[in-house]
């Protein structure tokens, strides 16, 4: 996992929930997390295959992602989780990951992203499947707002 | 809001409205494109949330102009351009992608597609842009 990979997807998050969210976040400090991931309620995942493959993670409590999904439907107060919710979470995940998809490709790297899946519940840990044991990871923060952990993890394809 | 207000409709040059059909498996994209439609006054005559509904879909309503997703579940917006244009060659069909990369661009253009908007948009940008399509397309 090169260290590299990640900088594309929190320069994304940053622009795209300036766009979508009319909101800025700052960057916090890169850290490395063993499996397995406690999260903080609500997980959007966006798979990547190709040259590169593995996945990507947003992931913040109830309450972030209801103030997140607000502010993009233009300022609503949003108290409960429904499916216009998970429809603005998801896209916002896809549009940050296609962005930094993009920048990855013209760099000359050859992957694509899968449609997001979304996950919500208390206490959720996430393992990985696959041989690693550790995973980078980079929150974004906004006191308002509240706390996104980014979390990459992809590998060049032998 | 002041943005939106201040932006005009545009109809056919008979007057009618033109009639739009939306591609985008999030539900809450195809509501804010429906706000655009809006906007400009235009007709939302159908939305899919995959390539192959969207195939479907443009035979049965005929629209004037199409919006496309490209990462979408079961058919892609890809794989939807080339059965629209191949059902129909003059088929107006915008991609609407966060894909905003070369290589995707060139694909969807060699493919039929005639124009490319990346996500994300603000509403009135996107207005603005579909806008000037319609009055390429001959809107007034």
């Amino acid at each position: 996992m090169r260290v590299e990979y990640i900088n594309p997807f929190v320069e994304s998050a940053i622009t795209v929930l300036r766009e979508m969210a009319s909101v800025e976040f700052a960057r916090g400090d890169l850290a490395l997390r063993s499996y397995p991931l406690l999260t903080k309620g609500v997980v959007i995942v966006i798979g990547v295959a190709g040259q590169i493959e593995g996945r990507v993670l947003y992931d913040m409590d109830m309450k972030t992602a209801l103030k997140i999904s607000g502010l993009m439907m233009g300022g609503e107060i949003i108290t409960e989780y429904d499916e216009m919710v998970a429809s603005a979470l998801a896209e916002l995940g896809n549009i940050i990951s296609g962005n930094a998809v993009s920048q990855l490709n013209d760099l000359g790297f050859e992957f694509d992203i899968t449609p997001p899946t979304l996950f919500v519940g208390n206490n959720l840990e996430m393992s990985s499947p696959n041989m690693e044991t550790q995973t980078l990871v980079i929150p974004l923060l906004q006191p308002e707002v509240g706390e996104i952990i980014i979390n990459v993890a992809l590998r060049e394809k032998n | 809001m002041i943005d939106e207000v201040s932006i005009q409709a545009v109809h056919k040059a008979n007057g009618e409205k033109f009639r739009f059909l939306l591609v985008d498996d999030s539900a809450f994209m195809v509501k804010n494109l429906e706000r655009v439609v809006k906007i400009l006054d235009g007709e939302v005559v159908g939305s899919a949330g995959n390539g192959r509904e969207a195939i479907k879909l443009y035979k049965s309503t005929k629209p004037d102009i199409v919006t496309m997703d490209i990462t979408m579940p079961d058919m892609d917006g890809i794989q939807a351009v080339e059965g629209i244009m191949a059902d129909d060659p003059n088929a107006v069909i915008v991609m609407v992608s966060a894909l905003g990369h070369q290589d995707m661009v060139k694909e969807a253009i060699v493919k039929g597609a005639k124009y490319f908007i990346v996500k994300p948009f603000k509403i009135p940008d996107a207005c603005n842009i579909i806008k000037n399509f319609l009055i390429k397309m001959g809107g007034k």
